[in-house]
C-alpha cells in the first residue's frame, strides 16, 4: 500500500500521508508516490483546490537527510534526486491552488514543499525550521518573495525555527488557528477558491508560473543538483548534529 | 590606480580599523571616521575590499561584522573628495564621470558593493545613528544580517539632492522592504527607524541602543559556532540564487549611474529658459549653444 493517499471530494483534493518527512530523507518512491498524487490532483477535471495534509503528529518532523552520495552511485544518485525535485516542481507548477495544512513540527523537505504551495494555515503549535541546509532542492528564490529577502537570508544563514505567531507576521503562512480549528479553516479557505471559475483558476496559475520564471524560481529549480553536489562536497550530507 | 589625495589614502588606515577574534571567528571591521558620521572617502572604500577579501581568505574568520564608532553607523560616501573626476571637488556631471563612480561603487575598477555581496564568509551590518545614502543600499542592503537600535535612522537620505532612483529602483532593495516601502524611502528620503526597518524586514534583530553590541556580538557568534563547511555551502547556495533572481551587484549599476547623473550648467539654463518662453523658446535658444543637437530637426511644424 502507497503511503500517499489521494482523496478527491467536491472539487478538493487532499493528498494525504502520515508526515512529509519521507520526503527529507530522499526517499524515491515516498517522492514518486507523491509527485504523481499532485499531478493527478492538479490534473483533475473537478478540483480546484489540492490540500497536503499530514495525519500523524507532525506535518515533517527532523529527520536526518538520508541523502545519496554522488561520489559513492553517481548514477542512483541522480535518479533518487529527480524524484524529491519531482514533488517541488510538481507542487510549485501545479494547475490548481495548493494548501499546506500544518501542524506540529515543520522541518526540511516540510518547509520546502511549503513554500512550493499557494496557501497555508498553521496551527498554533506548528514551528517552521530553515530547509536549506539539508534540503538542496528547497527554493530559496520562493523563500525570498515570500517573506522578503532578508528574511530568507536570515533563515537560510541561522537556521532558525520559526514559531506560528512568526510565520504569521512575516507571511510564511496566511492563517494561524488553535490546532482543534485547523482543518475546519482549511476548509473555509478552500471553500472561497471553490467559488472560483474552474479556468479562471486554471488560467491563474499559468500565469502565475510566468511571474515565477521572470522571479528566477525556475533558474533557482535548476541549480538544485549544483546546490546538491556542492552540498555532498563541503557537509556530510546529513543533518548539521551529525556533521 | 587608486584615487585620493595623499593625506586621504594615509588617513584610511586609521578610518577603517580591522581586528579579529580569533577565539569566536568573528571579525570586526569598524568605521571610524566619528566626525564626518564615518562618511566613506574612496581610500576607505578602498581599505574596506582590502580588509574584506583578507577576512575572505582567513580560515580563522567565519563571520565579518561590520560596524561604526561615534555618534552613527555611516552617512554614506564623502562627495567632497577628489575621487578622478576631471574636475576636482565638483559634483558630477556628465555620463563618463557619472559611470566611472557607479562602476566604482558596483563591479568596475573596484567593486566596492562586491567586496561585502559576493565575501564568502557570513556578513553581518550593526546600525545605529544614521545609516544613510550608500551605507543603506551598498552596506546594510548587501550584507547578509543587519542588527540595529530601535532608534536608528536609515534610508535614502541623498535622494533630496541626488535623485530617488537608486532608492526606488534597485532590485534587492525592492525585494528586501516590498515596493511601496522602497518608494517611499526613495520618493520622500524619508528615513526609517531600526523598529520600523524590522518590521519591513531589512533588520533581523532590533535592539536597545546600549544593547546593541552584545545583541549582534551573539548573533554572530551563534554563526560562527555552525560547521564551516556549512557556512561555505549557505553562502554559495545565497550568491547563486541572487544571481537567479537578479538582486545581486550588476542588476543595480545602471540604477547608480543614473542616480548620481547631474544636470549640467546647460540643461539648467534649458529648463529656466523653459519657464520663461515655454519648451518651445527654450528649444531655439538651446541651438545657439555650441555643439547642441537641434531635437527638433527633420520635425516639420
Amino acid at each position: 500500500m502507497s503511503p500517499v493517499d489521494l482523496r478527491v471530494t467536491g472539487g478538493r483534493a487532499y493528498v494525504e500521508v502520515d508526515s512529509f518527512a519521507p520526503l527529507t530523507s530522499h526517499d524515491p518512491a515516498f517522492a514518486d508516490d507523491l509527485a504523481a498524487a499532485v499531478i493527478e490532483a492538479s490534473d483533475h477535471d473537478h478540483v480546484k483546490a489540492i490540500v497536503l495534509r499530514a495525519t500523524g503528529p507532525d506535518f515533517a518532523p527532523a529527520v536526518p537527510t538520508g541523502f545519496p552520495s554522488a561520489a559513492e552511485a553517481p548514477t542512483t544518485w541522480h535518479q533518487a534526486f529527480a524524484a524529491s525535485t519531482a514533488v517541488y516542481q510538481a507542487t510549485c507548477f501545479a494547475k490548481k491552488v495548493v494548501v499546506a495544512e500544518v501542524h506540529g513540527a515543520c522541518h526540511g523537505a516540510g518547509s520546502a514543499l511549503l513554500l512550493c504551495t499557494d496557501l497555508a494555515v498553521a496551527s498554533e503549535d506548528a514551528e517552521f525550521g530553515s530547509p536549506f541546509l539539508d534540503v538542496p532542492e528547497s527554493n530559496f528564490v520562493l523563500a525570498a518573495l515570500t517573506i522578503r529577502l532578508n528574511r530568507a537570508k536570515s533563515w537560510l544563514l541561522r537556521g532558525t525555527t520559526y514559531d506560528a505567531a512568526t510565520a504569521g507576521r512575516i507571511g510564511l503562512v496566511n492563517r494561524v488557528v488553535p490546532a482543534p480549528q485547523l482543518q475546519t479553516e482549511v476548509e473555509r479557505m478552500t471553500a472561497a477558491v471553490l467559488g472560483m471559475p474552474l479556468d479562471g483558476v486554471t488560467m491563474s496559475k499559468m500565469l502565475q508560473q510566468a511571474v515565477y520564471d521572470a522571479h528566477g524560481v525556475g533558474r533557482e529549480f535548476d541549480l538544485a543538483d549544483h546546490y546538491a553536489i556542492h552540498r555532498t562536497a563541503v557537509g556530510s550530507g546529513h543533518t548539521e548534529q551529525d556533521a | 590606480m587608486r584615487y585620493g589625495t595623499p593625506e586621504s589614502i594615509a588617513a584610511a588606515a586609521g578610518q577603517v580599523l580591522y581586528e579579529v577574534d580569533a577565539a569566536s571567528g568573528i571579525a570586526y571591521l569598524t568605521l571610524n571616521r566619528p566626525e564626518k558620521h564615518n562618511a566613506m572617502s574612496v581610500p576607505m572604500r578602498d581599505r574596506i575590499i582590502d580588509l574584506m577579501a583578507q577576512a575572505g581568505g582567513d580560515p580563522q574568520v567565519r563571520v565579518v561584522v561590520i560596524r561604526g564608532n561615534g555618534k552613527s553607523f555611516c552617512s554614506g560616501n564623502e562627495i567632497n573628495e577628489q575621487w578622478g573626476q576631471k574636475r576636482p571637488h565638483e559634483r558630477r556631471r556628465t555620463l563618463t564621470v557619472g559611470y566611472r563612480y557607479g562602476a566604482d561603487m558596483a563591479w568596475g575598477r573596484l567593486g566596492f558593493s562586491q567586496a561585502i555581496s559576493r565575501s564568502p564568509k557570513v556578513t553581518v551590518a550593526q546600525l545605529h545613528g544614521y545609516c544613510a545614502a550608500a551605507a543603506y543600499f551598498m552596506i546594510a542592503c548587501k550584507v547578509d544580517v543587519v542588527t540595529a537600535a530601535e532608534d536608528t535612522r536609515i534610508g535614502a537620505l541623498e535622494a533630496r539632492f541626488l535623485g530617488p532612483a537608486g532608492a526606488v529602483a534597485s532590485v534587492h532593495i525592492n525585494r528586501i522592504l516590498g515596493m511601496k516601502a522602497a518608494r517611499r524611502t526613495g520618493f520622500t528620503a524619508m528615513p526609517l527607524s531600526g523598529t520600523e526597518a524590522h518590521r519591513l524586514g531589512l533588520v533581523d534583530t532590533v535592539a536597545p541602543a546600549a544593547g546593541l553590541a552584545e545583541t549582534t556580538h551573539a548573533i554572530a557568534a551563534d554563526l560562527a559556532a555552525r560547521p564551516p563547511g556549512h557556512l561555505l555551502y549557505l553562502k554559495s547556495r545565497l550568491r547563486a540564487a541572487e544571481g537567479a533572481m537578479d538582486t545581486s551587484v550588476p542588476s543595480i549599476t545602471g540604477l547608480l549611474v543614473s542616480h548620481f547623473l547631474q544636470p549640467g550648467p546647460d540643461e539648467m539654463d534649458f529648463w529656466k529658459t523653459a519657464k520663461e518662453v515655454g519648451v518651445g523658446g527654450a528649444l531655439d535658444a538651446d541651438k545657439k549653444r555650441k555643439g547642441a543637437a537641434d531635437p527638433r530637426a527633420g520635425v516639420k511644424a
